[in-house]
């Protein structure tokens, strides 16, 4: 720390420059006063210094918080010595008129500042500003890093990659099962489906973490492929369908084609992972993990984003599900009946007629979805890896705000700064669920009040 | 033809019901997989002796239970490090429990197939389940008593099964003792402690109280006593006997019958054997307590804990749910507060478990455990306070999420209950609320405990498939 006559103190700290060779640097400056700073002390356990200057003025400040604490008058001449004690709740500064002050100093939680939470900070000994979230380390001089920012991405991350999974099947599930399934098959699916939802979420993150994490890394092509080929494969079956003698298939189909399609899904996608693996010979030389690595320069995380989709996507699934299948299927009969009698197709009465009608019902069933995805704390605990990286790429890991606060909580010491900055990032977690949940109720409200009035 | 097909949507409807199936082959799958994983665990497998050349050359025997196989591309083998020949497609490799982490430090290793030179199930393999080190894997060679050699070769087998009987009958009875009488004065002596703590931070000690005190404990010290009289004799007991046993690399290390907790030799068991077995370690996996730090014994603690927590928090949480459903939906009077209310009970429902948990740890644990801990239980340690605190913070905050979800199911069901019903009645001349009592609750009832208890089961997590259609 350097101060200037001018006022200025500035901090430098050894960063290592493009040459990688270390050099100090200029991290950041305060403007401590106007006149000439006298000294400059520095707190022995955090972060904090103080500073002195010509007219008696003592001033108390955070560097990486870059924040200023206080800044009072101690005494009316110019001081000639200043010292902090250790714990840094007191100071002592002896003035030039022969005076000794001694001050007590209430300066519990320096570290925390909107900068510190939510902004790019320049940490010591880092090459550039970042944002990171590293609460404690091993050695003592060590500077807390409590960016939020990270967590709120990989949350937001979390959820993104689980929306994306779970929002298609679960909307096309509920739109199949309220509409086009036959009753008898709808009074199995519709609770087979609710029963996932009942399942622990310990469970599906445990075999995630486990099971589904190991076998993804292994058979990374026969996802992508699978991916493929299912969809082509059910097309290829229902546009041979429609040859069948209409003798058997009106037997057999009339709202059962879902069961008639399970054996077809599983025969397409053990064929892809059968496919794959002379595919990923052929065309990558044998590992799509290495040939992502080598020729596109992605690394893969066996706990990554992928994972957490899948897995978070099922455990959100049924949420989707039951709320969208409920609103479609409260479409009133009388409008579908009426599209029907003036000619429209099935699915032209569905497309326009009844998802519209039941739109607001499906936008709340995914709001909520959302809302359970954010707040979601086992599945990402146990798949994710916990690195709070800030990465869009779907094969590195995460860390959302629900697991850090489960992982850090029980090592906290209670009252300090990191402990309290774990209930904010609980609070922040509140207020995304609390936003989402509260929309899609509102929401829901209107559209009974819209319905009762059909 | 195929314009004219995709312009009536019919493919649209397929891949919607391709959805459906989608889903279906999930649940059931991840069920499938957690039943076949988990009820394949206890079945006794085979124990295989593999004659093996270490990629050094040396040739070496292997014993163990053959766990796993992985199977991976020569081309993904070879970036790992492996030396591949021209004509190997892939590279297998064997994952072996191997046991005998006493001696060899490790419990499970991989083998390679293309270098085990010969694999067979000899009858005399025997499996030593041990309540310390893990499983011991090899063969029986003699049994001693107090270090004399008792029965050795082919007797050793029928004796061993008559002295581990034995031994486990005396384990028994020293845990009996231990736990139930022993347990038993440790926590009079506890209880004496803390009244004369009591007495003496209400200055009511004197001498009176004092010799009452001493003379009382005198007395349990005197049982004290003879338990561990008894206590010693039966641990020589259990410690007389031993099994000599020698493992895959011939060595012969003994094995003290105090430390064993069943015995088998698996490639002899007739299929009726194997499913006894499995009986028997399913029963012992739900009704007994974990050994070795949770990796082996049972699971019982984490059962009961569940169980309680359950139970308690739906004692103190239904009336909640339920009363508070029944007013909003029958008696409140439908307007911008119980809109208000509704929407707050969804949230309730739907904020994240971590979030009530750290509420639960700085409220309830941390502020009141430090005012009741005085209140509730002078004299005592810093420990009881915070488990009381910990205990009402758990049924309390699991009990908020129930709360919700009870909620929010009562009030579908009673919406579901024809208001024909009630307002035929009322124009009868009932009473709202007796009319409520004879038919809501009667109809509502049985499929609302079935509802309440499965919202409990999804782990107190989230009311589970209850709210998940949300509140009507």
């Amino acid at each position: 720390m350097i101060g200037d006559s001018s006022g200025l103190v500035s901090q430098w700290s050894m960063v290592k420059d493009k040459l990688n060779r270390p050099a100090m640097q200029k991290t950041r400056s305060f403007k401590v006063s106007d006149k000439a700073v006298v000294s400059i002390n520095a707190e022995q356990r955090r972060k904090g210094f103080m500073t002195t200057d010509a007219d008696g003025i003592v001033g108390i400040y955070h560097s990486t918080a870059e924040r200023q604490m206080i800044k009072e008058r101690v005494s009316d001449a110019l001081p000639t010595a200043a010292v902090l004690s250790p714990r840094a709740n007191a100071l002592l500064v002896q003035s030039a008129d022969g005076k000794m002050h001694f001050w007590h100093i209430d300066n519990e939680h320096p570290e925390v500042s909107i900068k510190s939470l939510w902004q790019k900070v320049w940490y010591e000994s880092y090459p550039k500003p970042d944002y990171i979230w590293q609460s404690s380390s091993a050695n003592s001089d060590f500077e807390p890093k409590y960016s939020l920012t990270p967590l709120v991405f990989g949350t937001l991350k979390a959820a993104f990659y689980a929306m994306l999974v779970a929002m298609p099947l679960a909307l096309m599930g509920a739109i199949y099962t309220a509409y086009f399934m036959a009753p008898r098959m709808r009074q199995y699916v519709k609770p087979s489906i609710e029963i996932m939802g009942a399942l622990p979420t310990v469970i599906l993150g445990f075999l995630a973490g486990l099971w589904l994490a190991p076998f993804m890394e292994e058979h990374l092509a026969g996802l992508f492929v699978m991916l493929m080929i299912i969809p082509v494969g059910v097309m290829l079956f229902a546009f041979a369908w429609q040859f069948v003698p209409k003798a058997i298939a009106h037997n057999l189909s009339g709202g059962w084609d879902a069961a008639l399609l399970i054996p077809i899904i599983l025969l397409s996608g053990w064929f892809a992972f059968k496919v794959s693996v002379p595919l990923e010979a052929f065309l990558f030389h044998g590992s799509l993990r290495d040939w992502f690595k080598t020729e596109l320069g992605i690394g893969y995380d066996q706990r990554n984003a992928l994972v957490v989709g899948v897995a978070m996507g099922f455990a959100v699934i049924p949420t989707i599900f039951s709320i969208a299948e409920d609103a479609i299927f409260s479409v009133p009969k009388h409008l579908t009946v009426g599209s029907l009698a003036l000619g429209a197709t099935p699915w032209q009465t569905m497309v326009r007629v009844v998802l519209l009608t039941a739109s607001p019902g499906i936008f709340s069933a995914v709001m909520i979805g959302f809302g359970r995805a954010v707040g979601e704390t086992m599945i990402v605990l146990m798949a994710t890896g916990n690195t709070p990286v800030m990465d869009l790429s779907v094969f590195q890991g995460l860390r959302t705000l629900a697991a850090n606060i489960a992982v850090e909580m029980p090592e906290s010491e209670v009252d300090s700064t990191h402990y309290r900055v774990l209930f904010l990032a609980a609070l922040v977690l509140f207020m995304f669920t609390f936003v989402f949940n509260t929309l899609a109720e509102v929401i829901r409200q209107r559209l009974r009040e819209k319905y009762s009035s059909l | 033809m195929i314009r004219l097909w995709f312009k009536s949507g019919t493919p649209w409807v397929w891949l919607n019901a391709a959805a459906v199936s989608t889903s279906l082959i999930m649940v059931v799958g991840v069920l499938g997989l957690i039943l076949v994983r988990g009820a394949g665990h206890f079945w006794p497998s085979p124990v295989v002796q593999f004659t093996y050349q270490e990629p050094n050359g040396q040739i070496q025997t292997i014993i163990g239970e053959h766990v796993d196989t992985s199977i991976t591309p020569a081309a993904m083998a070879k970036s790992t490090g492996y030396a591949m020949a021209d004509d190997e497609d892939t590279l297998v490799q064997y994952l072996i429990k191997a046991g005998n982490r006493d001696i060899t430090g490790t419990d499970f290793r991989w083998i390679l197939e293309r270098n085990v030179k010969q694999q067979q199930s000899p009858a005399e393999l025997m499996v030593v389940e041990r309540r310390e080190w893990g499983n011991f894997y090899g063969r029986l060679v003699a049994v001693k008593e107090s270090g004399k050699i008792i029965a050795e070769g082919a007797e050793a087998w029928p004796a061993v099964q008559t002295k581990i009987d034995e031994a486990l009958t005396v384990f028994k009875k020293i845990a009996h003792l231990e736990k139930k009488e022993v347990g038993a004065i440790n926590y009079s002596l506890e209880k004496l402690r803390l009244k004369q703590k009591k007495l003496q931070l209400e200055n009511l000690w004197d001498t009176e109280t004092e010799q009452r005190v001493a003379a009382e404990k005198a007395e349990l010290e005197v049982e004290y006593k003879k338990y561990q009289a008894q206590l010693s004799e039966l641990y020589q007991q259990i410690r007389r006997d031993s099994l000599v046993a020698k493992t895959e690399s011939g060595a012969e290390i003994e094995i003290p019958l105090n430390k064993v907790v069943r015995i088998f030799q698996p490639n002899t068991m007739s299929v009726f054997d194997k499913i006894v077995h499995y009986g028997v370690k399913v029963v012992e996996f739900l009704t007994d307590e974990p050994r070795e730090a949770n990796t082996e014994g049972g699971i019982f603690p984490a059962i009961f804990g569940t169980v309680m927590m359950v139970m308690m928090m739906s004692i103190i949480v239904t009336p909640f749910g339920v009363i508070a459903a029944v007013y909003l939906r029958e008696y409140a009077k439908q307007g911008f507060i119980t809109r208000l209310i509704r929407i707050s009970v969804n949230n309730l429902a739907g904020v994240p478990s971590i979030v009530y948990g750290v509420f639960g740890l700085g409220f309830f644990c941390l502020y009141p455990g430090r005012q009741h801990r005085s209140a509730v239980f002078p004299g005592s340690g810093s420990c009881a306070g915070l488990r009381y605190a910990g205990v009402v913070m758990g049924f309390n905050h699991a009990g908020f999420t129930h709360l919700a979800g009870g909620h929010c199911f009562n009030r579908r069901r009673l919406g579901a209950y024809p208001q024909v019903y009630t307002r035929r009645q009322s124009g009868l001349g009932r009473y709202q609320t007796g009319n409520f009592m004879a038919d809501g609750v009667a109809d509502g009832k049985p499929c609302d405990d079935d509802r309440i208890d499965s919202g409990c089961g999804a782990g107190g997590r989230r009311s589970g498939s209850v709210n998940a259609g949300g509140c009507r």
